[in-house]
């Protein structure tokens, strides 16, 4: 059951008036239901995983919360990272590394190994709920969070439908008191919560699946491109991207927060970033702050004896952890790859920029870093999206040197039509323009809930008829879903 | 107050709604024109002038680029292609439920291929839909799509109608390098395989299809006539890269012996040349289709 199916639209009006209409104590069962139904539409086989990550966290907490020494507790700790990176290895990773391993021993022994490919469908969301589990076991060990004993609730804070299928990864001190808390039905929050999500439904059906029919035509089969149409569909993959994952997010927050639910805020504004490490911290935060709390800042602290190289190995350890985490594919490694390796020279580098920036007016530098750090990205998304090295390289040497302008114009002119190109870029610019007027606060959800109402209904009739009208159909399954 | 509100604010919606269906140009709010790429307009058009044909072939582009009735014709045998643009099982059903008792055929010859058994419906819909008039079984099947795009799509292709532009005054658009052929066929001569065409894809088959593949077989069996499953051939080449067709095949022969029918998989074949007689990596060109044809029609004992 997507988002964007009227089965959805169905499900979470029935939820809402189930949810509202019940005695506070029967709620969290509702949503529990709820929650195990919304996943069995996706993949049926698979809430039995659920359940049993729901069971391993539940009571590896349990039993760390009765030992008093630390040694004992971190056996169970270690068993729920085992069980739980186990089960995330055994369908995502097993036949990525196995491929892996297996050609260069069998190359350099020059003998036949057999390479085992497990034929295994990823459960969605499998990467998401993992590292939620994850993150409430490390809690409790590290004292943070008191082992939740109510089965059911926990359960719920595993499961929850708005953010299973892809984020945000919630921790548990944020989402599980909240299962506990009273929700009434609150027009206003309502409002905003709808707002939100067709907000969301906007960046994901009408600007990123129409960038999608051009990114997928020319990343299918790049070698008939130029150039330039290349360096186009990467460019576009970044706005692709963006709206297709924050989307999601936005249309998790939103339902969530209908219910009476706070979820984390996923991005922030990313392509407004100044820096690489400040681009980190608003995108895809629920991610990257994981990695920060649990890999980064733990490697840190443990290798702090030797100096700066602690920094710099904690970077490339969480960097190639987060490229790894998309997908089991060498592509994802040398995107993180590359992530790790700019950061390492924004930190060391830090104080010489901070001198540079001295001579050079602030709204340049500011700028310079706004426009660098995004073609960073753009870069290092062609390995994102690239299907393999060879593929990227390929791309990334035909942008550098068949850039032959006559080309692309017969390419827009026979092959998408100025029409498609100039909607899409239309499209780009009044998303950047949305978001510079919320970089700037100009606008918010929350300062257009206390705006006239002829100005609130415009908008309200803008998002859905531009929804009704321009959504494109080709894919409506969300990016993320395949991590 | 909030339910007053509510009901002025969908009434605005419907208005604005019905204005924009009015001033937007077709070609900026739809997908597709009419007409397509699968000459769907010409062939929905025609339809109705044919009644007790002896075979109806229903399925995707594969189907409606591969059975060429002229061929058959020669050998006596009236066709008709009942196809539209990546059409899925969940398409065919509705167009049989709308054109079986018209058409009469003796057979149906069901096209069963992994590609459209992954599909989800949507893009044929949007095709039939822009090309065909909105009856109870157009609806349906944008109902049984449980996508918003095809629920918006009934509504609007309705009003357009209605309001701009009649299905009547269209004219089906040409389309370099193919040509429509009376009887539902598009003839196309490009070669244009590449390299893409041979890379290992991981398909997911949709277990609607599947349901909707098995209402078909029980549909036409009711009414007492044959249905043969196919699998249309591909090239040589791509029918070994791609590992997952072997559960279309396994699929097709746990419903041919079910429902005591017959399934034929034309691969791999060796009556075909891959570069000669492939327009691409899933369509056979006028070449392929002419060879194609007559085996079938020999395996068949049609002549």
């Amino acid at each position: 059951m997507l988002f964007t199916t009227f089965y959805f639209l169905v499900f979470f009006i029935s939820v809402c008036f189930l949810y509202f209409f019940l005695p506070h104590r029967w709620r969290w069962l509702v949503l529990l239901l709820a929650s195990y139904y919304f996943y069995a539409c996706v993949q049926v086989y698979y809430v039995g995983l659920l359940i049993f990550v729901s069971l391993v966290g539940y009571f590896t907490t349990i039993l760390m919360d009765r030992e008093q020494e630390t040694s004992r507790k971190k056996i169970y700790l270690l068993l729920s990272i085992f069980l739980n990176i186990g089960i995330l290895f055994f369908f995502k990773y097993f036949n990525f590394f196995s491929a892996s391993i297996s050609g260069p021993i069998a190359g350099f022994f020059n003998i036949a190994i057999p390479v085992i490919n497990l034929n295994l469908i990823l459960p969605i969301g499998l990467s998401f709920y993992v590292f939620q589990a994850l993150s409430y076991s490390i809690d409790v060990y590290w004292g943070k969070k008191t082992p939740e004993r109510h089965f059911g609730i926990f359960s719920l804070y595993i499961s929850f439908f708005p953010q299973l299928l892809a984020g945000p990864i919630e921790r548990s001190t944020h989402l599980l008191p909240q299962f506990f808390q009273k929700h009434n039905f609150d027009h206003l929050r309502v409002k905003k919560g709808l707002l939100l999500i067709l907000w969301g439904f906007f960046k994901k059906l009408v600007i990123a699946d129409r960038l999608a029919l051009i990114i997928n035509q020319v990343y299918h089969n790049p070698e008939s491109y130029s150039g330039i149409s290349l360096l186009m569909a990467s460019f576009f993959y970044a706005f692709q991207l963006y709206c297709d994952f924050s989307g999601y997010s936005d249309i998790a927050i939103g339902t969530a927060r209908v219910l009476g639910f706070d979820l984390i805020k996923n991005f922030n504004l990313p392509y407004f970033a100044s820096s690489l490490s400040k681009f980190w911290q608003r995108w895809h935060i629920s991610l990257s702050s994981w990695l920060m709390d649990y890999v980064y800042t733990p490697l840190v602290i443990s290798k702090r004896n030797w100096g700066k190289f602690a920094v710099i190995y904690g970077i490339f350890v969480a960097l190639i952890l987060c490229g790894l985490w998309h997908g089991a594919n060498w592509t994802f490694v040398v995107f993180g790859f590359l992530h790790a390796l700019a950061l390492t020279v924004e930190f060391l580098t830090k104080n010489i920029r901070k001198k540079l920036s001295r001579f050079i007016p602030y709204s340049f530098y500011k700028s310079g870093g706004i426009i660098f750090t995004f073609c960073f990205f753009c870069f290092t998304l062609i390995f994102f999206r690239s299907d393999s090295i060879y593929q990227a390289g390929y791309i990334i040497k035909h942008i550098l040197s068949h850039c032959n302008p006559n080309l692309f114009i017969a390419e827009v002119l026979n092959i998408w039509g100025i029409q498609k190109i100039g909607l899409s870029m239309f499209l780009i610019l009044f998303l950047i323009i949305v978001e510079l007027l919320q970089y700037i606060k100009c606008i918010s959800v929350d300062w257009l809930s206390e705006q006239s109402i002829l100005l609130r209904w415009s908008v309200y009739y803008f998002l859905i008829l531009s929804i009704i009208f321009f959504q494109v159909h080709d894919s409506t399954k969300f990016i993320y879903f395949n991590y | 107050m909030i339910i007053k509100k509510s009901l002025l604010f969908f009434s605005i919606l419907l208005v604005l709604y019905c204005f924009l269906c009015f001033i937007l140009p077709r070609s900026l709010i739809s997908n597709l024109e009419p007409g397509g790429y699968g000459h769907s307009f010409a062939r929905f058009r025609e339809i109705n002038a044919y009644k007790n044909i002896d075979i109806l072939f229903l399925g995707g582009s594969r189907c409606y680029r591969g059975f060429d009735p002229r061929i058959f014709n020669a050998a006596g045998i009236s066709v008709f292609n009942l196809g539209s643009t990546a059409q899925s099982p969940l398409n065919s059903y509705y167009l049989l439920q709308e054109y079986l008792d018209g058409l009469n055929p003796k057979m149906v010859v069901m096209e069963v291929c992994l590609e459209s058994l992954s599909l989800d419906g949507v893009e044929s819909f949007l095709d039939i839909a822009v090309n065909h008039k909105i009856t109870k079984n157009i609806a349906l099947m944008g109902l049984a799509l449980n996508n918003f795009h095809s629920l918006n799509t009934l509504p609007s292709e309705y009003l357009k109608r209605l309001l701009w532009r009649p299905l009547t005054q269209n004219i089906q658009k040409e389309i370099l390098n193919d040509r429509y052929i009376p009887r539902g066929y598009v003839e196309m001569d490009r070669i244009s395989l590449d390299k893409s065409c041979f890379k290992n894809y991981e398909f997911i088959i949709e277990k609607r299809q599947l349901r909707y593949l098995r209402n078909i077989i029980e549909l036409v069996q009711r009414q007492g006539k044959t249905i043969v499953l196919i699998t249309i051939p591909v090239p040589k080449k791509r029918w070994d890269t791609i590992s997952d067709y072997q559960k279309v095949v396994r699929f097709c022969n746990a419903m041919a012996k079910k429902y005591n029918i017959r399934y034929h998989n034309f691969n791999p074949q060796v009556f075909l040349d891959d570069v000669k007689d492939f327009k691409d990596a899933g369509h056979l060109n006028s070449s392929g289709v002419k060879k194609f044809n007559e085996e079938f029609i020999k395996i068949n004992k049609l002549n």
